[in-house]
């Protein structure tokens, strides 16, 4: 499993939610102590894998400050997933303090992933704070909300059209989607 | 959005504002409050034996219900969730077989 948190320190989680309660750990996991920035998922091979299992699961929680369901629901659906035989391999976790380019460079790294799929299954997650723009239910469109500042700034959202845009998932590769936001 | 994608969203009643609808709420878990996005409960409760998005979404609601009859969920919090693409799209991996299905 690869997961990135974001925090000031740049730190990355592999294997705790592998081996051993994964809420016993994350519930010492300090929230306010998350500031800052990045670390990017690196090294992903771009041709496909002869032994990849062509399935993969983006699991995505981008909190407020102080908010703990995100964190919580991103273990509950780990969990569901993995007694449905998600292997820990199959994992990519983004969690914490999120930014639009955080996102898309995180989608971006997906779709160097999946790209050369001729086909699969991408579980697709996330967890945290939706926006809409628009004036009725025709023209409006959804996004992802990165912070409860106001007005927030362009960094601060992603509609779900870039979400796409960037994972850019292969026609035969099935999508399942659930935002809770 | 795209053809190959099938998403499990929040709907808006008919001539309701455009809001954000997705709200969190303390679940008692193994007798432990823990914060919880009210989809993600319901979705994850009802993921393990789902087979596919339809069926998800039927468990959800059966299991949503139940708890607001029971008043473990208040009414505020009520799901009105929706399917985008596919409905019988089958789920990735595989569903978990409870004990009593099994036996029979």
């Amino acid at each position: 499993m690869q997961w990135v948190v974001v925090t000031r320190w740049v730190r990355t989680r592999t294997a705790h939610i592998t081996h051993g309660p994964f809420y016993q750990f994350t519930q010492r996991y300090q929230w306010l102590e998350i500031l800052l920035v990045a670390l990017m998922l690196v090294g992903y091979p771009a041709a496909a894998d002869p032994g990849d299992t062509r399935r993969l699961a983006m699991l995505v929680a981008a909190p407020w400050a102080g908010e703990t369901a995100m964190h919580n629901d991103l273990g509950a659906t780990y969990t569901v997933l993995r007694q449905r035989g998600f292997a820990p391999e199959e994992f990519l976790v983004l969690e914490g303090p999120l930014t639009r380019s955080l996102l898309l460079a995180f989608l971006q790294d997906v779709h160097r992933r999946i790209g050369a799929w001729p086909q699969g299954e991408v579980w697709f997650f996330f967890s945290g704070h939706g926006t809409l723009r628009g004036t009725t239910a025709a023209d409006a469109q959804a996004g992802l909300l990165f912070t409860s500042a106001l007005p927030p700034l362009p960094e601060d959202q992603v509609w779900w059209e870039e979400v796409f845009a960037a994972l850019q998932a292969p026609p035969a590769v099935q999508v399942l989607l659930l935002p809770d936001s | 959005m795209p053809a190959n994608v099938v998403a499990l969203v929040m709907q808006a009643p008919a001539g309701a504002e455009l809001t954000c609808r997705a709200r969190n709420y303390q679940f008692e878990q193994q007798d432990n409050p823990q914060e919880r996005g009210v989809i993600s409960y319901y979705a994850t409760q009802s993921l393990a034996q789902a087979t596919t998005v339809a069926s998800w979404l039927e468990q959800i609601e059966t299991l949503a219900q139940a708890d607001l009859q029971q008043e473990r969920l208040p009414w505020f919090y009520q799901l009105s969730l929706q399917i985008l693409g596919q409905a019988a799209t089958r789920l990735p991996g595989d569903p978990m077989h409870i004990e009593s299905e099994q036996r029979r």
